[in-house]
This record gives structure tokens, sequence and C-alpha cells, in this order.
């Protein structure tokens, strides 16, 4: 007698069946940026060059990173509203490291560890005070921008060495050593959320906490993981921004927490957590700097661009909610 | 017999609320004891206590032979405390197998995890309860049979002194409350001890060696199942008797 049987409801329980959306919701992003592509090919002269292509890209690298960053915390059913102001600190405090005559790598890696310091205070106060993660990263939004007016004063920080400049714009191969920073992320993520126990903890807070907990998951542990991890991978979008730009200055990666939220969502990563991958972010990430180059290319007032982020974020999350339903 | 369990003057309380009073119970190596009482009688709250979930407010659990403090659930698991929760506390997004192994995952090369043992395990174990679930599907969709199944097989990863149930008969369809009860069987075969709670007189009455009432946080009855009558036991659970 088979027991412990019952109807099925629907193939869904099937996980190739939720990998399979989760690539076909890939493929579709992977779509709209060649639909994109060609377009801006086909209407304006200056998108298909080289100069161009390599600047979409390198743009879009640095929204990967922290995007990525993004979704390890939505996973868990957080949000790290603090991308943003984190970029912007970590880009003062290396370049002022830099400009008293620290070695680059001594200032890459103190930034690196003030941005985990970031992430464990946003963690504490999410774990041990109870605090909505909503409100806790918020706060730490306009601290953290703050303490970079602060250290700063208000004032951008140039003069940096030429090494530390000409990373950004350097490539190995022909393959820009931004999107290479981008694989060397997605490498170690991957096999993070896919291969270990630290992910399979990730995956079952967003989906279950209480019953997470009841099961003896680290839960704490895991969530000081996935801030502090957030907060790293911004800071060390940080540091690239400021080789990038040859400075040092708080408004750096201003809003780009919602750029990180939003090419995660894209890239078919669920606000409600336990759903979402590494190339999602990395194509969403991809479609927003495309928006973002090819409206500045057709002349397009920059505010539209905003809107038009706006309308393709509700489009994405519309379309996917109603796969969900089944239609 | 040995003695796995002796709760003694347990004493629990959340701010004004008094959950537990001076709640004593001692449970034998391979003895079935039924908990029942009312809704808000304190039976989850004790189970939660021996799960490691909450530190009792005052008293003592001696396990196997010592004096121990379950600080979490790990505590508890540890010294060989198994659950099967009300809710079966399943992720629904993680398959059957990644559920079983929630925070015991097995391990390769000292950190990637060997999805293949825990799919072959996950699969033994679905199948020794005569299960459909299958490992690799993820719990969204499943029925209850299967959920309960899955919690179930949880339980048999390890060696358990004692397995906590708690409603596991509530959920799932009249065919399959025998399976289950069957499955307290032969728990007690193989010497493993039971606190089973649970509304369902008939199924108390049926594998239970003694039984245990609590109501309003107090432990008003507790005797071998010979002694009790079913009328005896709703009496007690509703409050008409007292205390027996």
């Amino acid at each position: 007698m088979e027991l412990f049987t019952g109807p099925r409801k629907g193939a869904v329980a099937d996980p190739r069946v939720a990998r399979l959306r989760m690539y076909l919701n890939n493929l579709a992003v992977f779509f709209l940026v060649c639909a994109m592509w060609i377009t801006l090919s086909l209407v304006t002269s200056t998108f298909a060059t080289t100069g161009n292509i390599t600047n979409v890209l390198r743009q879009s690298s640095l929204w990967s990173i922290i995007a990525i960053g993004q979704t390890v915390v939505l996973i868990t059913a957080g949000i790290d509203l603090s991308i943003g102001s984190v970029v912007g600190l970590s880009s003062c405090i290396v370049a002022l490291m830099l400009n008293k005559g620290y070695p680059i790598s001594v200032s890459c890696v103190f930034t690196c560890l003030c941005g985990l310091g970031v992430g464990a205070v946003h963690a504490f106060g999410i774990t041990k005070g109870k605090l909505p993660p909503f409100i806790m990263t918020l706060a730490g939004l306009t601290t953290w921008f703050g303490v970079g007016l602060l250290i700063t004063g208000a004032m951008p920080i140039g003069n940096l060495p030429a090494d530390f400049k000409n990373f950004s714009r350097g490539d190995v191969l022909g393959i820009p050593n931004l999107f290479l920073c981008v694989i060397g992320v997605m490498i170690p993520t991957y096999i993070i959320l896919n291969h270990t126990r630290l992910g399979n903890h990730l995956y079952s807070i967003g989906s279950n906490r209480p019953g997470a907990e009841l099961n003896a998951v680290p839960v704490t542990r895991t969530i000081f993981f996935a801030y502090m991890y957030s907060s790293l991978l911004a800071s060390i979008v940080g540091i690239l921004v400021a080789a990038r730009l040859s400075l040092g200055i708080a408004s750096n990666g201003f809003t780009w927490e919602l750029q990180a939220v939003a090419s995660s969502v894209i890239g078919g990563t669920s606000l409600f957590g336990a759903v979402g991958g590494v190339f999602g972010p990395v194509l969403g990430a991809t479609v927003l700097s495309t928006i973002n180059n090819g409206a500045n290319l057709l002349n397009v007032q920059p505010y539209w661009q905003r809107i038009l982020t706006g309308v393709i974020i509700v489009a994405v999350v519309f379309f996917d909610q109603l796969k969900k339903r089944g239609k | 017999m040995t003695e796995i369990v002796n709760l003694s003057n347990i004493y629990k309380s959340f701010g004004a609320v008094q959950a537990l009073i001076d709640f004593n119970l001692s449970i034998n190596e391979g003895e079935i004891v039924g908990l029942m009482g009312d809704n808000g009688a304190g039976k989850s709250t004790l189970l939660k206590i021996l799960a490691g979930n909450f530190l009792p407010t005052s008293g003592n659990i001696n396990f196997n032979g010592e004096d121990v403090v379950f600080n979490n659930p790990k505590d508890a698991r540890r010294a060989g405390v198994e659950v099967v929760y009300q809710d079966l506390a399943l992720c629904d997004h993680l398959t059957a197998a990644k559920n079983i192994y929630l925070s015991r995952e097995a391990k390769r090369f000292g950190f990637l995890l060997d999805h293949k043992k825990m799919n072959d395990t996950s699969q033994k174990l679905l199948d020794e309860l005569n299960s459909s679930a299958r490992p690799g599907d993820v719990v969204t969709g499943m029925s209850g049979g299967q959920r309960q199944a899955i919690a179930i097989a949880r339980t048999r990863l390890s060696e358990p002194k004692i397995v906590l149930m708690d409603e596991p008969t509530a959920a799932v369809s009249v065919a399959q409350v025998p399976v289950i009860l069957d499955y307290i069987r032969s728990l007690k075969k193989q010497n493993h001890s039971v606190l089973l709670i649970s509304h369902r007189l008939p199924d108390i009455m049926e594998v239970c060696d003694r039984i245990a009432v609590m109501r309003l946080g107090e432990k008003v009855c507790d005797k071998s199942k010979s002694d009790c009558n079913p009328e005896e036991i709703t009496g007690l659970i509703t409050g008409a008797i007292k205390s027996a």
C-alpha cells in the first residue's frame, strides 16, 4: 500500500521546472538586452563602437557586483538600502588613504575591512536589535553618506596614483578588468549559493525563518554573512568607482542601492526571499546600463532614464507574477 | 528501566502568563508517553523547552542521567532529541532532501554540499515511510502527507534517544494515520522513546504506554494507559474532573 501520497498540485514540485523558469526569465532578460543593443546599433551611429560597448560593460560591471550583493540579502528576505552610501564612503576611504601615501594594496584591504564592519553593524541591528532590515539599512543609507561627507569635508579627493586609476581602464586579452571583477564575484557567489551549507541556510531563512530556527540553522550568523557580503561588495565597487573616476567623493554611488534592487528584481530575484541566483542580477544590471547609455546617445533627457527604469521594473515584476499564477 | 528524560519542577512564564507550573514528567527508554490537554494547556511550550527553543524560567531537566541546559535546538539535537513540529517547520523553496538535511547537510571536501548523498539517503528514508515524495522536488506543492513524511524523515537521520511529535496526525488524511502510528511503534521497537502530543484520543489510546494530561500549565494526570478510560481523560482535559 502506498501511503504518504497525495494529490500533486501541478508540476511545481519539480525543481527542474523551477530552474527552467529561472532560465526562461534570464533568457527573456537576455533577449531584452539583445533587442535593445540591436535597436540602438541601428538608430545610433555611436552605440556599436568598441569604446561605447566597453563603457556600457564597465557601468554594468559596477552595478552587477552590487546587485549580486543585494541578491544575497534579498534571498534571506531582507533588503540592503545602504549600498549606494557604502559605495560612496568606500571611495572616500580609499582615496584618502592613497592621498596620504599608503600603498594601493593596504588602502584597498582596509577599505574592504571597513565594508565588512559596516555590514556587521547592519546585521547586528537586524539580529540583536530586532530592527527590520528596511529601517536598519535605511538608517545606514543616511549615516554612511554622512560619514563620507564628514571625513572628506564634503570635498572630492583626487590626485590618485596612476596605477590605481589605470586598473579600471585596463583589460586582460581585451576583457575589461572591471568585467573580470564581476566574474571574480560571480564564481564564489555561485558556489556559496548552490553548493555550500551557508547557501542552503540563506535560502532556508528566506523561505521560512522560524522553521529554520527550529531546525538549528545558525540564523544570526547567516544573516551577518549576508549583510557583510553585500557591504563588502559595495566597498569593492567603491574602490573601482574611485579608480574609474579618479575621485573619491561621498556622492559616488548615490541611489545605487535602487539600481541594485532593480537589477536583482529584473534578474528574477524575489523580494519575498528564497528565490534568486547570480546570473539574473548581472543581466539586470546590463539592462539598466544599456538604458542609461542608450538614453544618453539618443539625447533623451536624463529624467526619462529614471522613468523608463521604473516602467521596466514594474513590467518585469508584473510578468513574473503572471508566470507564477500560471497564466 | 533506564530513565531518558526527567523534568522536575519546570516553571515557565511569558510575562504575566504562566505557561507551565511546577511541571514534573519522566519518560523511560522505549516508552511512548501521550500528552494531552486543551489549547493553551502548555503542551507545545513543554515540547519547545525539551527541543531547546525555550529555556525554562526555573526547574531542572535531566536527560539520559545528566542535568542539562538546552540553550538552542542544536544542543537538544546533539543530546539526542528529534522533533516533528506541528507546523512541520519545512522550507517550501528547498527540495525535500535539503529540508531533511537542513542544518546538518552532508559535505564533501569539507565545505561543498554532497547532493548525491543527501538525495540517496533521503530517497531511502522516504521509501521506508512509503512516501511518494521525491528527494529532488521542492516542498511547495506537496501534499500534507508528503510534507509530514519529510518532517518525520528528519528524525531518522540520527539515532535519537527521544522523538517529540506535536500533532503528527492532525494534518494528514485518514489513510495516513495508521502509517504514522506504525512508525511510532517502530520507534519503540528500536528502543527510542516518544513524547506524542495529540488531540486525538483514539491515537493516544492506540499507541501510548502512559498518558499525561495538562490543564492550564499543570499536570493533572499521569498514569499507565491500562488505568485510564477515555471518559476520564476527556473530563480531565475539559476540567470537568480536577485531577486523577
